[in-house]
């Protein structure tokens, strides 16, 4: 596989005007403004072979989305380099961005009062799409993303998963070889987000089209991505396949034990009761210092159990535990 | 040349908000009611005023008549706002996916600029223009040719309009709010292109100094070409000093947005 973005040693830091609040702080600075510098971007670098989907997670104001608009030439870095599909995006835009589509969830590219067919015209000339590929592919798009019942719609009346799932199409009108999403299930509900999630997913195997997703949502990331870069406060924190992310982290296992009735339940050794409630018993261990039959096999020899359920920690919780690490 | 298939977002763009600014046909009716009622107002003033005898300038009652209805029919062609889209787009961040077109920003925001001017304008003023010939006593052309030369003297105001407009929309890149340009702007145009007063009535001074500026072309050059107080020799030396002011400003305008697209910053995600 070749690489088809190579992003290497990105910095970024803006200029955030500072000022006093209330009214002496609005005189303030009319005489002297201060202004702090904050990092956006410290030191970021990666590479993205053609055909991967990458999640791309970390806490609010990480720098998800100043790379995302950095790697589809929206902003210029202080410093570093990004070669994508043979190209510098902030050098050569025009160029650059015929090839990409970019979805920012909280944002539509749509025009507000056009009904959606019309919206996808103006990309077809905008994009210069053939007139024949451009009914393909349209026609494509509609029936994968169901559009068909609200393409006369104008796109202000539409709500927001049918909203998501046009400005998806929109983004992909022009067969576009990277696919940048950010946030794309943003205030979506379960029955859109699993669409959304589906497309994402079929787009990228059938069409091999490289994805990069930033997103709040771990499910999003658990579904969809197979390998996962979190970010912290500017700087990559953690980079490969999901599995090894949990493994980096802990190998913790949870443990839900269900016994019969309200009796006394002492922990086996190497394990930590987490909570209790009623009957029910959460408990957290390593399973390599514990196996997990050995524990199990133990609890039922001495207890009185009715059930017993093994599970990873949620990914929340790992990354939850990756964010503070890479604060502190 | 420029190939057709470069040429055909743009004008895809043009045509889009063309037939946006078509839906406003309300607005248009009720401006131009109000554009009549003010065009009689200003003719009794300027009527009062000639006739007592105080007319230093070159033109007479009916030429300054005729002029003050093309000034009321030609209104929107002055660049008196930002476009409120495109604010919107930068109070609210949009503008990103303006500069994810895989074309000029600049052309395509002079495209929509152009359609702001040219539809209002056409749409107030042809049924302004035969409402005061039948009624109000505004003169006809005198010759073809002057009809002529008016109609293409709009056609540059129009242009040069745009790349006014533009300018504004640009500043909004810098400024985000636009409230500063909005009020400096149209007060300058209002007075320097003949709006409030015609040109001529003013001091020969002040009309050299106004002469170099570029807001006469906006409404007083065709104006004058409409009454014939400027014939075909003089047109042409207007027309190009049009373009030249056009063609700097839209100069102007490609290098601001070449330097705010390498600034500028979109926070938020």
């Amino acid at each position: 596989m070749t690489s088809q973005i190579e992003v290497c040693n990105l910095a970024k830091s803006f200029r955030v005007a500072q000022r006093g609040s209330g009214m002496m702080g609005a005189f303030g600075s009319l005489l002297k403004r201060e202004y702090a510098t904050r990092a956006a971007l410290k030191d970021v670098s990666f590479t993205l072979n053609a055909g991967d989907l990458v999640g791309y997670i970390g806490p609010n104001g990480a720098g998800k989305s100043t790379t995302v608009k950095i790697l589809s030439g929206i902003l210029v870095p202080d410093s570093g380099t990004v070669n994508a599909l043979g190209m510098c995006p902030w050098k050569q835009r025009t160029q650059y961005v015929q090839r990409i589509g970019v979805v920012f969830g909280q944002r539509t590219q749509m025009w507000w009062d056009l009904p959606v067919i019309d919206s996808f015209y103006l990309l077809r000339d905008i994009y210069s799409v053939p007139e024949t590929q451009f009914r393909r592919r349209c026609g494509e798009l509609t029936d994968q993303m169901n559009l068909g019942a609200f393409l006369n719609t104008p796109v202000r009346q539409l709500s927001l998963g049918e909203r998501m799932r046009c400005d998806l199409a929109a983004a992909l009108l022009h067969s576009p070889e990277v696919l940048f999403l950010d946030e794309p299930t943003i205030g979506l509900d379960a029955v859109s987000k699993l669409a959304l999630r589906q497309l994402v997913k079929s787009l990228n195997v059938e069409h091999g089209v490289t994805v990069i997703l930033t997103t709040h949502d771990m499910d999003d990331i658990e579904a969809l991505c197979s390998r996962v870069i979190v970010i912290g406060d500017g700087e990559i924190l953690s980079d490969g396949p999901l599995t090894e992310l949990r493994n980096s982290i802990a190998r913790e296992r949870w443990l839900t034990v269900e016994l019969e009735g309200d009796q006394l339940f002492s922990p086996p050794t190497n394990t930590t009761i987490m909570r209790r409630e009623g009957n029910q018993v959460w408990l957290r261990y390593d399973p390599v210092i514990t196996p997990t039959p050995l524990l199990i096999a133990g609890i039922a020899a001495t207890n009185n159990v009715r059930d017993l359920l093994v599970q990873e920690p949620p990914i929340e919780e790992i990354i939850a535990h990756l964010y503070q690490n890479g604060q502190s | 040349m420029i190939p057709v298939s470069a040429a055909r977002p743009y004008l895809t763009l043009l045509v889009a908000r063309c037939r946006q600014e078509t839906q406003y046909r309300a607005a248009a009716l009720f401006g131009m009611a109000t554009q009549l009622f003010w065009g009689l107002v200003r003719i009794a003033i300027f009527t009062a005023f000639l006739k007592a005898g105080a007319n230093r300038s070159s033109m007479n009652l009916t030429q300054t008549i005729t002029y003050l209805w093309l000034v009321q029919g030609m209104i929107r062609v002055m660049p008196w706002s930002v476009d409120a889209d495109i604010r919107n787009l930068v109070r609210e961040g949009t503008v990103v996916y303006e500069l994810l077109r895989p074309i000029d920003l600049y052309l395509s925001w002079y495209m929509r600029a152009f359609a702001r001017h040219a539809i209002p304008t056409v749409m107030r003023a042809i049924p302004l223009f035969v409402a005061a010939v039948l009624l109000f006593h505004m003169q006809l052309p005198l010759t073809v040719a002057a009809g002529a030369l008016f109609a293409t003297a709009v056609v540059l105001a129009l242009l040069l309009a745009a790349a006014m407009s533009t300018l504004m929309s640009i500043s909004l890149l810098f400024t985000l709010s636009g409230d500063g340009i909005q009020r400096i702007v149209p007060a300058i145009a209002n007075f320097a292109s003949g709006l409030l007063i015609p040109l001529s009535f003013l001091p020969t001074t002040l009309q050299h100094i106004l002469r170099v500026l570029p807001f006469r072309d906006l409404i007083d050059t065709p104006a004058r070409l409409y009454i014939g107080q400027i014939g075909a020799p003089e047109a042409a030396a207007a027309f190009a000093q049009t373009v030249l002011w056009t063609a700097a400003l839209a100069l102007f305008g490609r290098f601001l947005v070449l330097r705010a697209s390498k600034r500028m910053v979109v926070h938020g995600g």
